[in-house]
């Protein structure tokens, strides 16, 4: 039995209920095997560290209380789901001037001009992204997660498969419209 | 350029779906959560289990039948009736009735014992009183004489003025004429 169990088994259920402490350790290693994507999930949307475990922390307690996950037939899509909502509904409580409050990781083996270039580009379309509407957004996003499949993403979005392939695609194309655009202002 | 483009969005896609999740989150995450929970049985379950106490404890007295009631029917005080000088069979000796009080349907069937001189009467009334008869009688207020059990006491003291009707049981009154001072 994993730490988490075994906190969980301490705190929650101090009658001793049999049925208390097999959801604690079903919720416990629910939070061991998704926490980690839900995460990831969060920050790709939040972009700040804080904010994201809040999220998840806040998601997990709703998962908690309001179980489901447990009839889920797709757990990881599920989690996921209800990861993304709880990401959302903290979206306008913040600037997207804000959104970056990260040192991005550092180009090993470049000069550092050309460090500054890479990182400004890397940021101006970090931007770009957060720029885009939620409907292409979040299938763009999804989509850089290799451990989501499209079918998931579907699931996830609640649309069919072949509309979460054509809101890729119309998100990959704005994006580099968008782009091309600013390069063209910057350069003229 | 295109390609360029594509590499760099699908570099800066991997990169925001491959944050580093913070050390201990996991940990951090399941200890907030039990926190978070703990407050709930901490409060609310005493609570809960103090309020259905009191709610048994102010709800028992109306399930209770046996002798707390008859004790509450003997400490009742008796009521000045006046008998009605009507002689149709329909009239029967009323008891005021205050404001509270709720009548019994029961028929009575008069048990007559005639006491010795003093003419008073026992009338047991055969069915057992309901609820809202113990109701009234906790108040303090002696319930409506059946209309047999008022015919018996008139039969036995019409005409002589007003009679006192004493509770004695739970199904038992006791009618007794006032004597008048001379």
């Amino acid at each position: 039995m994993c730490d988490c169990q075994a906190h969980l088994r301490i705190c929650s259920s101090p009658a001793g209920d049999g049925r208390g402490q097999r959801m604690s350790d079903a919720f416990a290693g629910m939070v061991e095997r998704q926490a980690a994507l839900m995460y990831r999930v969060a920050y790709s949307l939040l972009r700040n560290t804080h904010d994201a475990e809040d999220a998840v922390q806040e998601c997990l307690l709703k998962l908690y209380r309001l179980g489901g996950w447990q009839d889920a037939v797709d757990e990881q899509a599920f989690v996921v789901r209800a990861m993304w909502r709880s990401a959302i509904d903290r979206l306008p409580q913040r600037s997207f001037v804000e959104a970056t409050d990260e040192v991005l990781p550092a180009h090993h083996g470049l000069n550092p001009e050309l460090q500054a270039v890479k990182s400004s580009n890397e940021e101006r379309l970090h931007r770009m992204i957060d720029a885009l509407p939620l409907e292409l957004r979040q299938p763009l996003l999804l989509s850089g997660f290799e451990d989501l499949t499209s079918g998931q993403i579907a699931r996830i979005m609640e649309i069919p498969e072949g509309t979460v392939r054509t809101r890729l695609k119309r998100a990959r194309e704005e994006l580099k419209r968008r782009w091309y655009a600013a390069e063209e202002r910057t350069y003229r | 350029m295109s390609e360029d483009f594509d590499d760099l969005l699908d570099k800066t896609l991997h990169e925001r779906a491959h944050a580093e999740a913070p050390f201990g989150l996991t940990q951090r995450i399941v200890q907030r959560t039990a926190a978070k929970r703990r407050p709930a049985i901490v409060v609310w379950m005493p609570l809960s289990i103090a309020a259905a106490i009191l709610l048994a404890v102010m709800m028992w007295p109306h399930f209770r039948t046996d002798h707390p009631l008859q004790n509450e029917v003997a400490r009742m005080p008796a009521q000045l009736v006046e008998p009605h000088t009507d002689s149709s069979h329909n009239s029967s000796a009323r008891i005021q009735k205050p404001m509270m009080m709720k009548t019994v349907s029961a028929p009575a069937s008069p048990s007559v014992s005639l006491g010795g001189k003093r003419r008073e009467k026992q009338v047991k009334l055969s069915t057992f009183p309901s609820l809202d008869f113990i109701e009234a009688r906790s108040a303090s207020v002696p319930a409506v004489l059946s209309a047999e059990a008022g015919e018996a006491a008139h039969e036995l003291i019409a005409g002589e003025g007003p009679i006192q009707v004493i509770p004695i049981h739970i199904q038992t009154i006791q009618v007794t004429p006032i004597q008048k001072e001379n």
